[in-house]
C-alpha cells in the first residue's frame, strides 16, 4: 500500500511515516504543492494525506487536480483549520475524510484503513487478523466461524485495535475514538476498562486466544504475529 | 440632573430674585416720586394762596375741604409736610401771620388716586416680568434642546456601540465646533478600541491555530515513544502524564477557537432546535459517565422547547452544562434536569459551598480543584447565551448548584 503524505511540517510527516510503516504502508512525503502535483501525476497511491495550508499554495488545488485527472485515490485532509466551511469545502472537492490537528496517529491510521477499505471496489470486506474475522460491511466478528455478539462500542474498539495492531494505543486515543468526534469531555477512562473487559470476555468465551494486553495503564496493544 | 435643566435652573433663580427685588424697589421709588410730586403741588398751592389770604377779609371763599385756616396760639413754626395717619392724605401745614394774628394753614391732597395708579403699575409690571420670565424659560429650554441635540445623538449612538461590531462608529456631523470635536474624538477612540479588539481577537485566533501543528507533532512523537522497546513502567507513567497534558492542551485550544469563532459570529446558520431532544441525546451519550459516578439522574420534561439557533452551539451549550454537572459532582450524587416555562435548569450536588457567581462566567476562573477542568466551559456557555439573548443565572441552594437558562419568555 502506498501513501502520499503532503505536509510541510517535516517532524509531523516523519512521525506519520514511522507510525504507518509498522502497517506495511509505504509512505512518500511531499512538502509543498508543486512536489505533490508532480507525484500524483506520476504515481498511483492508495491514500493521500493532505495538509491544506502549504507554503506554496492551498492544498485544495491538489484535490482539484485529482478530480480533473479522474484519479480515485482516497484523500484525508489533515488541517489545523476546522471550521465547518473548511470541512465542507474539502469534502465537496472529493476528500474522503477530514481530520483536525492535533490528532492521534492511531486515529489517523484507523481513518486511512477505513478509506482504503471503502475505496477497494473489488474484493471482500473482510479482515482476517490473528484468528479474528471481521466483516467491516456487516460489522460482525467471527472467531473460528462462530459469530461473537458485540455491542457497537465493543466492535468499534476491536476494529480500532485491529487496525492499529502491534502498536500501543493510548487510552486517550481510545477514549476520543469511542466517544465520537473529539468529544473527550471527560477525563475518566474507566469506561474504556469496562468496554475492554467485556470485549475480552466475549472473545475468550468464543475461544479466542487473548492477544490484547494493557501496557502499564498507558494504553493497550494487540499483538498479532 | 440634565445639563439643560441645570442652566435653566440658574436663569430661573436669577429671574425670581430680580423679580422679588425689583418689584418692591420699583414700588418705593414710584411712591417717592408721587409724594415729591404731590408735595410740590401743595407748596405751589400755598405760595399761590398766601398773598391772596393776606389781602382778603373774608377768607371763606378760598377755603374748601382741602384747605383749612384756623387761628393758632403758637407763633410761626416752620412748614411741615407729612402723610396722614391712614396714609390717604398728604398734608402741608404752614403758619402765617395775617394782621398780627398767627394762623395755621393746612392744605391736604388725597393720595388715593395715586395709590391706585401705583398698584396698577406694579401689577402690570409683575405680570410683564412674569411673562418675560416664562418666555425666557421656554425659549431657553427649546433652544437648549435644539443646541444639545447632536450631543444626545452622539450619546445614543455611543451607548448602542459594541466594540465587536464590524462597522466602525459613524457619528453625524455637527455645525457646532465643540460637538464636532467631541464626535471626532469619540470616533477615534471607538476606532482605536475596535482595532485593538480585532487585533487581540486575531491574535487569539492565530495563536490557537498556530499551536495546533506543534501540538500535533508533540502528540505524534509521544505515540511513537509509546512504541519504543524496551519500555519500563517508569517511562510509561511519564509518557501517560505527558499524553494527558497534551490532551488538555488540545482541548484548551479547541475551546479557545470555539470562543473566538462565536465572537466572530461564525455560526450564522440557525434552525429550529428541540432542547428536549438535544438534551436527551446528550444525556444518553453521557450515560456511561453518569453510571460510573453512581449519580441519580432526575428529569422533568414539562414541555418541549424549540429555539431558533445554531444546532452546534446549542449542543455545546447543553453539553457544557450537563458535563459540568457530571464532572463536578460527588460520587453517588444527584443531577436534576428540568425544562419548564421556557427555561432549562440543571442542578447538581457537588462541593458544599456556593461558587463565586461574579467570576463564574469568566475565562479561566477555575472554581473546583479538578485540575482537568479548563475554565473555558462556562465562558463559552455565557457567550452562546449572549448570542441568542438567553439569560443564564447561577444559584446555590443547598446542596444543589443550579444553572438556570431562560431561553424563551
Amino acid at each position: 500500500m502506498k501513501i502520499l503524505i503532503i505536509e510541510d511540517e517535516q517532524a509531523l510527516s516523519k512521525s506519520i511515516a514511522t507510525y504507518l510503516a509498522a502497517e506495511n504502508y509505504t509512505c512518500e512525503v511531499a512538502a509543498d504543492c508543486k512536489t505533490a502535483l508532480d507525484r500524483i501525476e506520476t504515481f498511483e497511491y492508495d491514500c493521500i494525506l493532505l495538509d491544506i495550508s502549504l507554503p506554496d499554495g492551498n492544498g485544495l488545488q491538489v484535490l482539484q487536480a485529482l478530480k480533473r485527472d479522474n484519479k480515485t485515490e482516497g484523500v484525508i485532509i489533515i488541517s489545523a483549520r476546522d471550521s465547518i466551511d473548511d470541512r465542507i469545502k474539502g469534502l465537496q472537492l472529493g476528500a474522503d475524510d477530514y481530520l483536525t490537528k492535533p490528532f492521534h496517529l492511531s486515529e489517523l491510521s484507523a481513518r486511512i484503513a477505513a478509506v482504503i477499505r471503502r475505496r477497494r471496489f473489488s474484493g471482500s470486506n473482510t479482515l482476517e487478523v490473528g484468528g479474528l474475522l471481521l466483516d467491516t460491511q456487516a460489522r460482525t466478528v467471527k472467531v473460528k466461524d462462530q459469530t461473537v455478539d458485540l455491542t457497537r462500542k465493543e466492535y468499534d474498539l476491536l476494529l480500532y485495535l485491529v487496525t492499529n495492531r502491534n502498536r500501543v494505543i493510548s487510552k486517550h486515543a481510545i477514549a476520543e475514538h469511542l466517544s465520537g468526534d473529539g468529544e473527550g469531555l471527560f477525563d475518566n477512562y474507566d469506561f474504556i476498562y469496562a468496554h475492554m473487559k467485556n470485549l475480552k470476555k466475549k472473545l475468550l468465551q468464543a475461544g479466542w486466544e487473548d492477544q490484547i494486553k494493557a501496557v502499564y495503564g498507558m494504553g493497550y496493544k494487540m499483538d498479532v504475529p | 440632573m440634565k445639563l439643560l435643566n441645570k442652566t435653566v435652573q440658574y436663569y430661573f433663580l436669577l429671574s425670581v430674585v430680580l423679580l422679588l427685588v425689583a418689584v418692591p424697589v420699583f414700588y418705593f421709588v414710584l411712591q417717592r416720586i408721587v409724594i415729591a410730586n404731590v408735595d410740590a403741588r401743595l407748596i405751589a398751592t400755598k405760595t399761590q394762596l398766601i398773598p391772596r389770604l393776606q389781602v382778603m377779609e373774608n377768607k371763606q371763599p378760598l377755603l374748601d375741604n382741602d384747605i383749612t385756616l384756623e387761628k393758632s396760639g403758637k407763633p410761626g413754626a416752620k412748614d411741615s409736610l407729612y402723610t396722614s395717619d391712614k396714609g390717604t392724605y398728604r398734608l402741608l401745614t404752614s403758619y402765617l401771620v395775617i394782621n398780627q394774628e398767627t394762623y395755621r394753614l393746612q392744605i391736604k391732597s388725597s393720595l388715593a388716586n395715586h395709590k391706585a395708579l401705583i398698584t396698577s403699575i406694579i401689577i402690570l409690571q409683575v405680570l410683564l416680568l412674569s411673562l418675560l420670565l416664562a418666555g425666557l424659560l421656554l425659549i431657553n429650554r427649546s433652544l437648549a434642546r435644539q443646541v444639545w441635540k447632536p450631543f444626545y445623538n452622539t450619546l445614543r449612538k455611543l451607548r448602542a456601540y459594541k466594540v465587536d461590531q464590524v462597522e466602525p462608529l459613524q457619528l453625524p456631523h455637527s455645525k457646532v465646533n465643540e460637538f464636532e470635536e467631541l464626535n471626532t474624538a469619540v470616533e477615534q477612540l471607538a476606532e482605536r478600541s475596535r482595532k485593538s479588539y480585532v487585533a487581540q481577537k486575531e491574535f487569539a485566533e492565530n495563536a490557537s491555530h498556530e499551536m495546533r501543528t506543534p501540538l500535533a507533532i508533540f502528540q505524534g512523537k509521544l505515540e511513537l515513544l509509546m512504541q519504543t522497546t524496551p519500555l519500563t513502567e517508569e517511562q510509561a507513567t511519564l509518557i501517560t502524564d505527558m499524553a494527558s497534558a497534551s490532551q488538555r492542551m488540545a482541548r484548551l485550544n479547541k475551546g479557545l477557537i470555539l470562543l473566538t469563532r462565536i465572537q466572530n459570529g461564525q455560526f450564522p446558520e440557525t434552525e429550529e432546535v428541540s432542547i428536549k431532544k438535544m438534551a436527551l441525546h446528550l444525556l444518553d451519550q453521557y450515560l456511561q459517565q453518569i453510571q460510573q459516578k453512581e449519580l441519580t439522574l432526575e428529569q422533568h420534561w414539562e414541555e418541549d422547547l424549540h429555539v431558533e439557533a445554531n444546532p452546534t452551539l446549542v449542543e455545546v451549550l447543553l453539553s457544557n452544562l450537563l458535563v459540568n454537572a457530571i464532572r463536578h459532582n460527588l460520587k453517588g450524587g444527584q443531577i436534576i434536569v428540568k425544562l419548564a416555562t421556557g427555561a432549562l435548569t440543571v442542578q447538581n450536588t457537588g462541593q458544599l459551598y456556593a461558587l463565586n457567581a461574579n467570576r463564574l462566567f469568566q475565562r479561566f476562573s477555575k472554581s473546583s480543584a479538578d485540575a482537568e477542568s479548563m475554565g473555558l466551559g462556562l465562558e463559552i456557555v455565557k457567550k452562546i447565551c449572549d448570542l441568542y439573548q438567553f439569560e443564564i443565572s447561577y444559584a446555590y441552594e443547598h446542596p444543589f448548584h443550579a444553572f438556570h437558562v431562560i431561553m424563551k419568555r
